[in-house]
């Protein structure tokens, strides 16, 4: 785990509230981004492994209710949905200003 | 990875993000269906990116993925005292229509802001207790032209930053 002095609250706070399982720590891209790293499954995640949820990803964090929505993904599926969305789901923008979620 | 979608025509020059029917591309995909069979609008989304793949503790220390410390990205707090008549001695961009934040564009050298150690690359999270966060962005050059102190909260963040500057619209 790497070392955090101490700092103003927001970021920092969020990372250890939900304290770490163990073979768990986080790693700093130069952007700023924050990701976990799992040493036992040898994987890395945007999502906190507690929580769920990605912390300074670059993304906001969105809740609420979405209705019918098609998906279509790669296997060339139609799938309607219909569900709110949960904890980790992130709203990103296109160029355009359109709105999608990612998880 | 996974995505759901909500959008609208991308070749529309309205941009709105109500949440409706949609359906959505990831530009990874073969294009075999053509767009004349969609019944609805199309949009393409942004590739996926990925965290950073998993290596060895051993190697993190000399990696640039890995070996950067979370202080400096860590939210601070920037007090400017402005005169009147003054210039606040930093410019912003962006704002609600880029949805990524205020940004600090230039800093201007010794200046009361630079000083107080604002940077390029900031993002403006409040300023006297407003959330600057989902803000228009002629909404935001009003309260900081207006003020006579300002108690900024801001953080690094300079992967939104890039964003911003790749956006059109400020």
């Amino acid at each position: 785990m790497r070392e955090t002095p101490r700092n103003d609250p927001g970021l920092e706070p969020r990372i250890m509230a939900d304290t770490l399982p163990e073979h768990c720590s986080y790693g700093v891209c130069g952007d700023g981004r924050v990701f976990f790293i799992n040493d036992l499954t040898l994987c890395t995640a945007w999502l906190h492994p507690r929580t769920g949820e990605p912390v300074s990803s670059g993304h906001m964090m969105r809740s609420g209710t979405i209705y019918k929505i098609y998906i279509y993904i790669y296997t060339h599926t139609l799938m309607t949905l219909d569900e709110r969305t949960g904890s980790g789901w992130e709203e990103g923008f296109t160029d355009d200003g359109a709105s999608y979620f990612i998880k | 990875m996974r995505m759901r979608g909500v959008t609208e025509d991308r070749l529309s020059s309205t941009c709105y993000r109500a949440t409706t029917n949609v359906r959505l591309l990831s530009t990874n995909m073969d294009q075999k269906i053509p767009y004349d069979d969609y019944q609805l609008p199309v949009v393409f989304l942004p590739s996926y990116e990925s965290p950073p793949a998993w290596i060895a503790p051993q190697e993190r220390i000399q990696h640039p993925d890995y070996n950067n410390e979370l202080t400096q990205f860590l939210p601070r707090t920037v007090v400017l005292k402005k005169p009147p008549g003054a210039q606040l001695g930093f410019n912003i961009r962006g704002g609600k229509a880029s949805q990524l934040g205020i940004f600090i564009s230039k800093v201007v050298p010794d200046s009361d802001a630079h000083r107080a150690g604002l940077q390029e690359g900031d993002q403006v999270l409040s300023v006297n207790e407003v959330d600057f966060q989902d803000i228009e962005h002629s909404r935001a050059v009003d309260i900081l032209k207006t003020a006579r102190e300002i108690l900024m909260r801001v953080r690094f963040f300079p992967y939104n930053y890039q964003r911003q500057k790749e956006r059109t619209v400020h």
